[in-house]
């Protein structure tokens, strides 16, 4: 089984998402970035576009996200952004 | 007599809807604020995330620059004065207004207003003030555009060196209950460093540059203290509301309470004095 960490979508009205992933492709400043399990300490700004995550199920979420931040360190990431919509 | 005794109960009935008026007005704030303590708590996470990756890239120990944290000589300020938009809450809006006012009267210029809350408004402009910008009646679902309003208006003055910083009066919690009003610095932002670095952020990777994301970085922290302010503003007003009016719902009781003592006395009163009366009418008979 592929591994996992935990993702965390944070608006300023809560939540957007909260679960475990296995794989999270984010649109950063310069292009796409895919962020698998055990990635190193990672700090980058998004532009805002489509965040599209893989769950262990398989299934595939998809996430229209304003600009903001991607943080990941140790298996916990955490994006920031002003507004997110499924 | 009789006269007296309707009058006394028209008095009574009327304090009594008064009392239920104030009794619903207190439940309506209530409700009230536990969307505003509700929409707190919501975004607390956000800013904690927030502050925590600001003093992550504050770390690096790289000299880093914002338009909105340059400090200038202040000779034109700007001040945002967030009271609220309706009466009927005990001394917050006089409070904020003080305060206000005490402000102005130290500052040698004239600053530039710029207001939420009707009331704040009002009373300002009475007082002979005029107002760059003002936000009345904002509604709950309002918030956040009224926020990125005020968010964008004050940075615009001050990277556009229209003024030189820019305060804020407002009221603070200091517990769930007790709140006072506050002047506070916005302009040229500043905020603590955080706490002591805990790992080191060396071996993090930053993308574009640690230079790029401070920079934007900044507006965001500051559109959520801007926000904090607010939310913090809505939760101390709905709690002064709430607790004037439990305070006239008492004091309507109470006076209900001595109203109807009064008034059994006058009606007792007035069958003694019938009693009286018609004894007295029946002896001068016998006799």
């Amino acid at each position: 089984m592929a591994a996992t960490y935990s993702l965390r979508i944070l608006t300023p009205q809560g939540a957007a998402y909260e679960g475990t992933v296995v794989h999270t492709l984010l649109p950063t400043e310069n292009g796409f970035a895919g962020v698998l399990a055990h990635h190193a300490p990672y700090l980058v700004s998004s532009k805002g576009g489509t965040l599209t995550t893989r769950e262990p199920s398989g299934i595939e979420k998809t996430f229209r996200v304003g600009p903001g931040f991607f943080e990941i360190s140790h298996d916990q990431a955490v994006f920031l952004t002003q507004s997110c919509s499924s | 007599m009789s006269g007296q005794l309707r009058a006394l109960k028209n008095r009574i009935r009327s304090v009594e809807s008064t009392q239920k008026i104030t009794r619903a007005m207190e439940m309506v704030a209530t409700v009230k604020l536990k969307r505003y303590q509700g929409l707190m708590s919501q975004s607390a996470p956000y800013e904690r995330s927030l502050h925590a990756v600001l003093s992550k890239i504050l770390r690096t120990g790289r000299s880093l620059h914002h338009p909105l944290l340059e400090t200038r000589a202040e000779k034109e300020t700007a001040l945002l004065v967030i009271t609220s938009d309706t009466g009927l809450c005990g001394p917050f809006n006089h409070d904020l207004i003080t305060a206000a006012k005490n402000f102005m009267k130290e500052r040698p210029a004239a600053p530039l207003l710029i207001g939420i809350g009707k009331t704040g408004i009002n009373a300002l402009s009475r007082a002979g003030h005029t107002w760059h910008a003002v936000f009345k009646d904002t509604k709950t679902s309002q918030v956040e555009s009224v926020i990125r309003e005020v968010n964008r208006l004050t940075q615009d003055l001050f990277c556009e060196k229209k003024v030189d910083a820019v305060y804020a009066v407002h009221s603070h919690l200091e517990t769930k209950t007790v709140s006072h009003p506050v002047v506070e610095k916005l302009l040229p932002f500043s905020f603590e460093p955080g706490e002591s670095p805990a790992g080191g952020l060396d071996d993090y990777i930053l993308e574009p540059d640690p230079e790029s994301l401070f920079a934007r970085l900044v507006p965001l922290v500051f559109e959520s203290r801007l926000r904090l302010i607010f939310l913090e503003s809505s939760v101390a007003e709905q709690t002064a509301r709430m607790t004037a009016m439990h305070q006239a719902t008492e004091n309507a009781s109470e006076l209900v309470e001595s109203l109807v003592l009064l008034r059994n006395k006058i009606r007792q009163a007035a069958i003694t004095k019938e009693l009286i009366e018609i004894v007295s009418g029946s002896r001068a008979l016998k006799n």
